[in-house]
């Protein structure tokens, strides 16, 4: 008894937060814009680094820099480039962004996979497949292969799925609070 | 006791009373902060968690997170409103139970502020150095009045806390105000006691010298029959004129001095005995004092310096003005025994009023007297013989030194006269003996008493002499005693022969009784009888001792002739000579000749 009556305000609280929540809308990253989509996805992308723990020993020291490397168009790396100018990690450790071909994705720490190319992108997973590199596709990827982040458009807001099992497979640990934020999170098989 | 008289409430319960209210004042105040610094603490722990765990939601544009981890945290009760920022002062989340916007303050200033009834934190969210938004939590303080409902619980402790004192201090109030009461009574209990004490202790003194009073009296009075007996036939023998040798003579004489001697011992035990004929009259004790002052310097000698002390305006007293002398040398003779190495003897009256109380501490009747105080510096007198001081026969004295009666003397004249004498004594310290006498009600001076008239009493011997006396020994001594100086007498042994004898003889002169008589009819109502029959009749009483028959309350009543056994043949012609010359008898004498034919 006692713990249904409690339970109907909280519930109609809620309900009523929810509501209040979508009245006020989020306008602020609307991918109806294919230029906005990008800028948010570039500065989304070092960000994912405060969430993701990199093997023991992959870093010498909290100045050896994290590498972002981004494996698209000249206008996407200018992007990203300009996303993380004079950012860091939240430890500090500075961030440098390069541009890779595909196939030649050397010494990455995150490797943005853009544009989508259903090939290459198998490809270049099955290249880095195993060691410590925090994959991020820009799109739901199609093949077995899938990136450890993958970004989505979800009512019309950039958001991102979470492959666990790639996670493992490259020796990273996704912290829960990222986890949180993902729409779809694909459990370690 | 009146409530006024209450003692009022202990300082101490009041103060009591008044620091437990400050305590429980403060209790609410202390109470009142450390809730809200809880609260505050509570309200900015939220506040944190909430920055903490929206940062992603933040960094990501996740506004739904955001909303998720405000909802959770507007779950509990008391936040009212909570909300997260982005950077730019933009709301991202937010929540207001009262369903408009959230209202945070200036949201550049960062930690908490607390208004009368809300708390409200507000927080940046960092990513490293750069704040990336704000996190705004408010919450209700829980309302005055169901605070006031918590403290309710600490107020009703603190108000039975403060009736116990008051009741403990009524109730200590009245226990004190009883045991004043018991004090009271167990004072006055004392105070009964003590008096009640006093008391039996003066009736047992004053029972005991009743007794002895009544035993002396008795014998006294017996002696005093015998000792008329003695010394009147001893004065016969020697009136008589018997072929008596000188040795004989000188034998007499020291028989007739033995029973002289014996007569003033039996006087002073009548004294005592307070059966003492006394002849009270109104005087000036002051008069008295200094008409004695020759005499006394002489019986205390020069080594004792003799002071009076006499108050002015002195009341006059009723009482026997030769005895008060006769005890004045009593107690200087004894003070002067006191004071053998020298010393000062002081005399000292007074007017005294006793009241009631004054009285019966000392076993007195209240009301006016005259005080007489003889005081010496000598040894002094012990508790134990202060008891007995005034008994006869006690002395402190040598054998031969005091017969002992001195003081029992002076002691049963001035009970006699309606008075009381007190020592007051320590030992070594002097003694002071006070005589208290009753203040003449009337100054007036009795009439002069009749002067023996120029009628010769010769003229008048012929007339017989009725001798009423039932002590055979008296009456043959007082028949051959006037017969002897030439009256004719006739005789009677009580009251019943005696009015036979006067109706037998109408030329009966002067009647002669004793008071004491046996049969219905004692000398004191044989007189009156006698006196209807013969109206204006001399009678000369005597008695071995006066009793209430004459002497009332020891005092005689003014015209009685009364001659005390044991007397002299020359003391009984004076006196018989003496009535029969005075204006009475010679008017009785005349009437008596008139009437006859």
């Amino acid at each position: 008894m006692a713990r249904r009556k409690a339970a109907r305000p909280a519930m109609r609280i809620r309900a009523l937060a929810l509501a209040l929540a979508t009245l006020a809308g989020f306008a602020q990253a609307a991918p109806d814009d294919p230029g906005l989509e990008a800028a948010v996805k570039a500065t989304y992308l070092y960000k994912f680094a405060d969430y993701i723990e990199w093997p023991a020993g992959r870093f010498s020291s909290p100045a050896d820099p994290l590498t972002l490397c981004v494996a698209g168009s000249d206008a996407i790396t200018a992007l990203v480039d300009a996303a993380a100018a004079g950012r860091t990690l939240q430890n500090g450790r500075p961030i440098a962004v390069r541009h890779v071909a595909l196939a030649h994705e050397r010494d990455c720490d995150i490797l943005y996979l853009a544009p989508r190319r259903e090939e290459s992108e198998q490809e270049a997973l099955r290249e880095v497949r195993g060691q410590p590199v925090l994959t991020v596709s820009d799109g739901p990827v199609v093949g077995n292969l899938h990136a450890v982040i993958a970004f989505a458009v979800v009512d019309n807001r950039v958001r991102f799925d979470i492959d666990l099992d790639a996670a493992a497979q490259n020796r990273l640990a996704v912290s829960s609070k990222l986890l949180n934020l993902a729409v779809r999170v694909r459990p370690k098989l | 006791m009146p409530e006024a008289d209450a003692p009022p409430l202990p300082i101490v319960v009041a103060l009591g009373v008044f620091l437990l209210l400050l305590a429980g004042t403060y209790m609410v105040f202390h109470n009142e902060r450390s809730y809200r610094d809880t609260k505050a603490q509570q309200i900015d722990a939220q506040a944190a968690i909430l920055a903490s765990t929206v940062g992603p939601a933040l960094e990501f544009d996740d506004a739904k997170a955001a909303q998720e981890y405000v909802n959770a945290l507007a779950s509990d009760g008391g936040i009212d409103e909570a909300a997260v920022y982005d950077a730019t002062g933009d709301l991202v989340a937010g929540y207001a139970r009262s369903g408009a916007r959230p209202t945070p303050p200036d949201l550049a200033r960062a930690g908490h502020r607390i208004t009368s009834n809300r708390i409200l934190s507000i927080l940046p969210v960092r990513r490293g150095p750069s704040v990336i938004g704000t996190v705004y939590v408010r919450s209700v303080i829980e309302p005055l009045s169901r605070r006031l409902e918590r403290y309710a619980a600490i107020g009703v402790v603190f108000l039975m806390a403060i009736l116990t004192f008051i009741v403990l201090a009524r109730t200590q109030r009245s226990l004190h105000r009883k045991n004043l009461e018991l004090a009271r009574a167990n004072e006055a209990l004392h105070a009964e006691a003590g008096a009640r004490e006093k008391v039996e202790t003066a009736l047992r003194q004053s029972q005991k010298m009743e007794a002895i009073g009544q035993l002396t009296g008795g014998i006294a009075h017996d002696f005093n029959n015998l000792l008329q007996v003695i010394s009147g036939n001893l004065e016969m023998l020697k009136r008589r004129d018997f072929a008596l040798g000188d040795d004989a003579r000188r034998m007499i004489d020291a028989a007739a001095r033995g029973a002289e001697r014996a007569s003033t011992l039996t006087s002073r035990l009548l004294a005592f005995a307070r059966r003492q004929p006394l002849a009270p009259r109104s005087f000036d004790v002051n008069a008295l004092v200094t008409g004695m002052s020759e005499l006394l310097r002489r019986v205390l000698g020069e080594q004792i310096l003799v002071e009076t002390v006499l108050a002015a305006g002195l009341w006059r007293v009723h009482a026997d003005a030769n005895q008060l002398e006769n005890a004045l040398v009593n107690l200087v003779v004894n003070a002067r025994d006191a004071m053998e190495r020298g010393g000062k003897l002081t005399i000292e009256t007074a007017n005294m009023t006793l009241d009631g109380a004054q009285a019966d501490a000392h076993g007195m009747t209240p009301g006016e007297y005259v005080m007489i105080s003889v005081s010496d510096t000598g040894t002094g007198m012990s508790r134990d013989v202060q008891e007995h001081a005034f008994e006869p026969f006690f002395t402190t004295k040598g054998i031969g030194k005091g017969t002992g009666l001195g003081l029992s003397q002076v002691y049963g004249y001035v009970r006699q006269s309606g008075g009381h004498a007190r020592i007051a004594s320590e030992a070594g310290e002097g003694t002071t003996i006070k005589l208290y006498l009753p203040r003449a009600t009337a100054d007036v001076e009795p009439a002069p008493a009749a002067r023996p008239g120029a009628a010769s009493a010769a003229d008048l011997q012929d007339r017989p002499i009725l001798v009423v006396e039932d002590d055979e020994g008296v009456r043959t001594f007082v028949v051959a005693g006037l017969t002897e100086l030439g009256y004719p007498v006739r005789v009677a042994h009580d009251g019943a022969s005696a009015l036979r004898a006067l109706d037998a003889d109408a030329a009966i002169g002067l009647l002669f009784t004793d008071i004491g008589l046996p049969g219905a009819m004692n000398g004191r109502e044989l007189a009156d009888e006698a006196m209807r029959r013969l109206p204006g009749l001399p009678v000369l009483f005597t008695t071995a001792y006066a009793r209430d028959t004459i002497v009332h309350h020891g005092r005689l009543d003014a015209g009685v002739e009364l001659i005390t056994k044991p007397f002299t043949l020359h003391d009984l012609a004076a006196r018989v000579e003496r009535i029969l010359a005075s204006e009475a008898a010679r008017a009785f004498w005349s009437r008596d000749h008139a009437a006859a034919p």
